[in-house]
């Protein structure tokens, strides 16, 4: 029989005590295991490595550093001066700088939730042409450098830019929106809503349409389906969404600078100052420090409200 | 029961895009009964059930739950209770949640919902599963907890779409039984659709047989297994042998023809269907009603001659094919009689005029493209 012949060297190849096919089937499956626990472990090695390398230990350097004193005259050295947190923690600029960082993400996070949820509702019921054509709209602006973007909006938003213009065509003044909050939000969610929307797509395109008409058939009005079947179906969509949006635009510089200007303040122009401009690394590691607790505190009060969709068998209908 | 209401359907007509996927189509379901609508995929059938769900919108005729139209009625006010066929369970709340959902949306009170989530939960044997999640229950278990949904709903009509086709056959032969069972505890009308012949028996007082959207035929599935009025019915719901005749006279439901050789038959006409004299027809007869005969020939038999070109012993009974021109006629006997056959043998094969039909002859049914 030569095709069996040619399969079976590899299996008999260690010579004259060859197993019996019996004998090795039986040893097989052990070997397979015992080398199948160490094969996930290898692949994900570089993956961890990586990670360890270029997130875990910068994030210890970046704690470490937040602790070292840093003298007028003999810049930074090494010690433990925990007092860098409580001086700058008790600051005002800290607490207006934090809360202009907050509500500038928050605002951005549900303004694009506000967006991408009727969109991905409304797209949901089209026909796979004009959905493609839309999603590939929404999220074209991926393609585009941010900076790029960033200097359409100051050319929009500037004195005798595009805004002023289409408003004198009615004989109106728009609110200049230039070195403003609203502008910097809205640029903001420009930047942002992609990923926004991608993941409010991807969540309401796995609901099966029959639950929502099981749901009909059950009793239930429009309104109700809504909101017993469809957000909390969505939530984690919602919530993924939310996440990547708010620490974006909670830790994004460049498009903060050019639009908000020199007056905007934000802890992560806080972080490039004391960094850039007073040369200040343990305090630019402080805030640092903050910027990732807010986003975590963030991150956690997100997760409790999505976390909604697993404790929703508990909430009681109205 | 409380209020059984039945089922009215007039020249319901649905087309999509420039499809028709049904063309008139009317059928009544009595009060307390069930209907299986059976009938190969892409029938319409599902169109059906969903038109009368009031999940899509016919575009002609009318249907009537207890007498009262509910084409304006939107579906989560016509109170139907609809078993899915891929379940569509509420996959965030629990089995309980679920059977209790109807209830709760239209208003009942928190403890009057438990109390119909329990009772449907009891029917259907899942009153241990009632806090998991739909994903921790196997494919049987979901099926149940559809139905309960259903059921828990209080609804004036149960309707389901292929619920069975994904369970494995063990398990589909038991849930038909537990369905018909729960449909007459309840005494609910419903529709139940099926692809499955057999399945279509076991729940239904009444077949429907939809073919290319049009109701070709509804009945007692005795009626329709005898009776089938055309090519189409008579073959879907079984082995079917079929006869070019020569219509002789129509009298009292009964007609006189000519066989291929000009052997003289009688047959049974079913009703609605119209023969004109002299015109070409169809005889139908099953496997089971045809006798062999070796020797002697029996009186007031339909008789064809022809030869024995295979006999298959299968056990019980033995399956012969005999060459009757133009057709080979396929028929059951007996292991005696049966046994002894060999191909080549001359015989002469018998049936009573009641249980052979005749049918116009008609194209037989594009199998459209897959609609459901």
């Amino acid at each position: 029989m030569p095709p069996s012949t040619k399969l079976s060297p590899s299996a008999q190849a260690p010579g004259p005590q060859a197993p019996s096919p019996a004998e090795g089937a039986a040893h097989a499956p052990a070997a397979r295991s015992r080398r199948g626990r160490f094969v996930p472990l290898l692949l994900s090695a570089p993956a961890v490595l990586i990670l360890a390398f270029v997130f875990v230990t910068p994030v210890v350097l970046l704690v470490i550093v937040s602790f070292f004193p840093n003298d007028d005259l003999a810049g930074m050295h090494t010690g433990f001066r925990p007092s860098n947190y409580s001086y700058f923690w008790t600051q005002r600029y800290f607490f207006s700088a934090l809360g202009r960082t907050f509500g500038l993400a928050l605002m951005t996070t549900l303004l694009t939730a506000a967006i991408s949820y009727p969109l991905a509702l409304v797209l949901n019921r089209r026909g796979r042409r004009v959905r493609v054509a839309v999603a590939m709209i929404v999220v074209l602006p991926i393609f585009v450098s941010m900076v790029e973007r960033t200097l359409g909006w100051l050319s929009i938003y500037s004195s005798g830019g595009l805004l002023d213009r289409f408003g004198a065509l009615f004989g109106f003044h728009f609110p200049s929106l230039l070195y403003s909050e609203r502008g910097l939000v809205i640029g903001l969610t420009n930047m942002l809503l992609p990923f926004m929307f991608l993941s409010v797509y991807a969540s309401v395109r796995r609901i099966d349409p029959l639950v929502r008409e099981a749901a009909a058939t059950l009793g239930a009005s429009p309104a109700r389906v809504f909101w017993k079947v469809t957000l909390p179906l969505t939530y984690s969509g919602l919530s993924a969404g939310a996440t990547l949006v708010f620490s974006l635009a909670a830790s994004n510089v460049i498009v903060t600078m050019m639009l908000g200007g020199s007056g905007m303040t934000t802890l992560p122009t806080l972080l490039y100052e004391e960094a850039t401009v007073s040369v200040n690394y343990p305090l630019s590691a402080v805030v640092g420090v903050s910027v990732s607790a807010l986003i975590l505190v963030a991150i956690w009060v997100i997760m409790r409200l999505g976390g909604k969709e697993n404790r929703h068998d508990t909430v009681v209908l109205p | 029961m409380p209020d059984a209401v039945d089922i009215d359907v007039r020249g319901v007509s649905k087309v999509y895009g420039k499809v028709p996927v049904l063309k008139d189509v009317s059928f009544h379901v009595p009060a307390g009964s069930t209907l299986s609508l059976l009938g190969p995929s892409g029938c319409g059938k599902s169109t059906t059930l969903s038109i009368l769900a009031g999940i899509t919108e016919a575009q002609t005729g009318q249907v009537f739950f207890g007498g009262k139209p509910m084409n304006d009625v939107a579906m989560h006010r016509r109170r139907v209770g609809v078993v899915f066929q891929s379940y569509a369970l509420f996959p965030h709340m629990t089995v309980q949640r679920n059977v209790e959902f109807g209830p709760r949306v239209q208003g009942k009170s928190k403890q009057e919902s438990a109390g119909a989530a329990a009772s449907a939960l009891k029917l259907t044997h899942l009153a241990d599963f009632a806090h998991r999640k739909p994903k921790e229950l196997s494919g049987g278990q979901r099926q149940r907890v559809a139905i309960a949904r259903a059921i828990a709903s209080n609804p004036q009509v149960l309707l389901m779409d292929e619920p069975l086709s994904s369970l494995d056959a063990n398990l589909r032969e038991e849930m038909q039984f537990e369905i018909r069972d729960l449909q007459r505890q309840t005494g609910i009308s419903m529709v139940f659709v099926t692809h499955d012949q057999q399945e279509a028996m076991a729940v239904g007082d009444q077949l429907g047989i939809l073919f290319d959207g049009r109701m070709r035929q509804v009945g007692a599935a005795t009626d329709l297994y005898d009776r089938p009025v055309d090519v189409d019915v008579a073959k879907f719901l079984g082995k079917a042998n079929l006869f070019p005749v020569t219509i002789g006279s129509v009298r009292d439901g009964k007609a006189e023809l000519a066989g291929p050789s000009g052997e003289r038959w009688g047959a049974v006409v079913p009703a609605g269907v119209q023969l004109s004299a002299d015109g070409d027809a169809q005889l139908m007869v099953r496997p089971e009603a045809l006798t062999l005969y070796t020797d002697g020939v029996p009186e007031g038999r339909n008789l064809v001659r022809g030869t024995v070109t295979r006999a298959t012993f299968l056990g019980r009974e033995a399956n012969v094919v005999v060459r009757a021109a133009p057709i080979d006629l396929e028929l059951r006997c007996g292991t005696d009689e049966g046994g002894s056959l060999r191909p080549g043998d001359e015989v002469y094969v018998g049936w009573t005029t009641d249980r052979s039909t005749v049918f116009p002859v008609t194209a037989p049914a594009s199998r459209g493209q897959d609609q459901d």
